[in-house]
């Protein structure tokens, strides 16, 4: 696909200040965001066995 | 003689497109440097998915015969709003809710390769009861490594003033009207409390934003350098959803928190009072209604359960956040509650004033309720009664009004901290002075108290 086709001028001002706050702000996110999923994904195996273990019981 | 296309005066920023009216119905012209990124929100099922789950109005496609000029795509029909509401009206929990709206939206769009281009929440407005974004034109495509172009109008129109109505004070809504692009971070950044900054959302999106913005300012940045993977996209838009997500506010300790019930109606009089409205509004036949002075709208919904288009205006934030909340609560659509004060209602801002309508210009509705009202703008606002009905006669078409005589302990409670200079505040002299303006239709006097409801026709 081409992108150029889809190149469309942005009609609001991003602010030079916000562009580069967004990129150091998106990477520390995106670490918060990784640990939040690793812990759901935790969670979720533990809620898992143990739901496992009282049907066992 | 050719019919008059009129270009809408807010619709001007965005040259993907813009909004007109022709015949009376209302148009959003596309453009032809839009045509592909509009074929893409069709083709990849987006504008679809969307619609269909609420999130974005739906149109239908109009003969290109109605263009306004020959750069024209396509030319849409959406559906109508019934009234064009703004920030500055809204409770915390509505524009929480249309920020919300917005987040899932930006996610919904990238899920199928394209992004919002801008977030403004002037284009989000509410319909049956829920947030509904308008601007079908909103959409660009997404390219790998581009960052949001609408972050920083997304921290102005929600994240800041959600944070400094939940941290700050709750009217703060109100700068909305002076700062129509959203709440400037650096001022938000100086009201908010400093206990914000341990937040590490806030902290991130407004203060170390605001202090990003100062730095660079006067200095260019070569964006292509700039770029974000899609990851860490979402991740961006999952931490504005936390952050937006754990501001709260609850309506308690107002004015009018208990209002109803420290009210001095007894059950028998409250009852024939909601009857008397109910009759007199059937009466009108009336398809609009605006209720004036609305508190938590217990009358109010005498007009949206009749299926009347029903605006819920009050001055007092909690009463519009508890009338909200029940809304909510019992999936009410035919019901807005707003902010308005009466003695300031909304005015017309933006470029030329002509991009944000006054509440005047949004009229005038077929009915409007006056009810237990004339008191506090006659005495509590000085504001003389000749004035008022000039006034209610261009806001409605009808009017069921409430008069409080002087002797009502409602009354005497106002008077109780200043000097009796109303002279003229009395039934006679209100009769008078409202039928200049309208035709008495009917009246009656409310039992147990020493009120009388009026329904009256503009002349």
């Amino acid at each position: 696909m081409n992108f150029d086709l889809f190149c469309f001028p942005a009609y609001i001002d991003p602010g030079s200040g916000s562009y580069v706050l967004q990129m150091l702000a998106a990477a520390f996110f995106a670490i918060v965001f990784t640990m939040k999923m690793f812990w759901s994904k935790i969670k979720a195996f533990f809620m898992n066995r143990r739901n496992a273990g009282s049907e066992e019981s | 003689m050719r019919a008059v296309k009129k270009v809408n005066p807010a619709s001007f920023r965005d040259p993907s497109g813009f909004i007109f009216t022709h015949e009376g119905v209302l148009y959003r012209q596309v453009q032809n440097a839009y045509a592909q990124q509009y074929d893409f929100l069709t083709q990849s099922g987006l504008y679809e998915n969307l619609v269909s789950a609420g999130f974005l109005l739906a149109h239908e496609e109009a003969p290109i015969s109605t263009a306004q000029n020959n750069s024209a795509y396509r030319i849409l029909k959406p559906e109508m709003i019934p009234f064009i509401s703004y920030p500055y009206e809204w409770s915390f929990s509505q524009l929480k809710d249309a920020a919300m709206l917005t987040l899932e939206v930006q996610k919904s769009a990238l899920k199928k390769g394209m992004m919002l281009k801008d977030s403004s929440s002037f284009n989000i407005q509410f319909l049956r009861g829920k947030p509904v974004l308008i601007d079908t034109l909103s959409f660009e495509r997404y390219e790998e490594g581009t960052p949001w172009i609408a972050y920083r109008q997304f921290c102005q129109h929600f994240l800041a003033p959600l944070a400094l109505m939940s941290k700050k004070d709750v009217r703060l809504n109100h700068l909305f009207k002076i700062y129509i692009d959203g709440v400037p971070l650096d001022l938000a950044s100086e009201l908010l409390p400093f206990g914000t900054r341990l937040n590490p959302s806030l902290l991130t999106h407004i203060h170390f934003h605001a202090k990003s913005q100062k730095h660079y300012a006067d200095k260019p940045v070569v964006k292509k350098n700039y770029r974000i993977s899609l990851f860490q996209l979402r991740a961006l838009i999952d931490s504005l959803e936390s952050a937006i997500h754990s501001l709260d506010w609850r309506p308690e300790g107002t004015e009018w928190g208990s209002y109803y019930e420290s009210t001095n109606y007894s059950q028998t009089a409250s009852d024939q009072k909601k009857s008397i409205v109910e009759s007199y509004l059937k009466e009108t036949g009336a398809r609009t209604l605006w209720d004036l002075g609305a508190n938590t709208g217990i009358f109010s919904r005498i007009g949206s359960s009749l299926g009347i288009e029903t605006i819920s205006f009050d001055v007092d934030p909690a009463a519009v956040e508890k009338n909200y909340r029940e809304m909510k609560l019992r999936k009410e659509t035919h019901l807005l509650p707003l902010l308005n004060d009466l003695t300031n209602p909304s005015p017309a801002i933006g470029f030329e004033n002509k991009e944000r309508m006054s509440l005047e210009e949004r009229g005038p509705a077929d009915a409007a309720f006056a009810l237990a009202l004339i008191h506090h703008l006659a005495i509590s606002n000085n504001l003389p009664l000749h004035r008022i009905s000039e006034y209610f006669s261009r806001l409605c078409k009808w009017l069921i009004i409430e008069f409080v005589p002087k002797s009502d302990s409602q009354v005497q409670r106002l008077l109780l901290t200043r000097e009796d200079i109303f002279p003229d505040y009395v039934q006679s002299a209100f009769e008078e002075e409202f039928t200049k303006h309208f035709h008495f239709r009917q009246s009656t006097k409310i039992t147990d108290s020493e009120r009388t409801l009026y329904l009256m026709e503009k002349k």
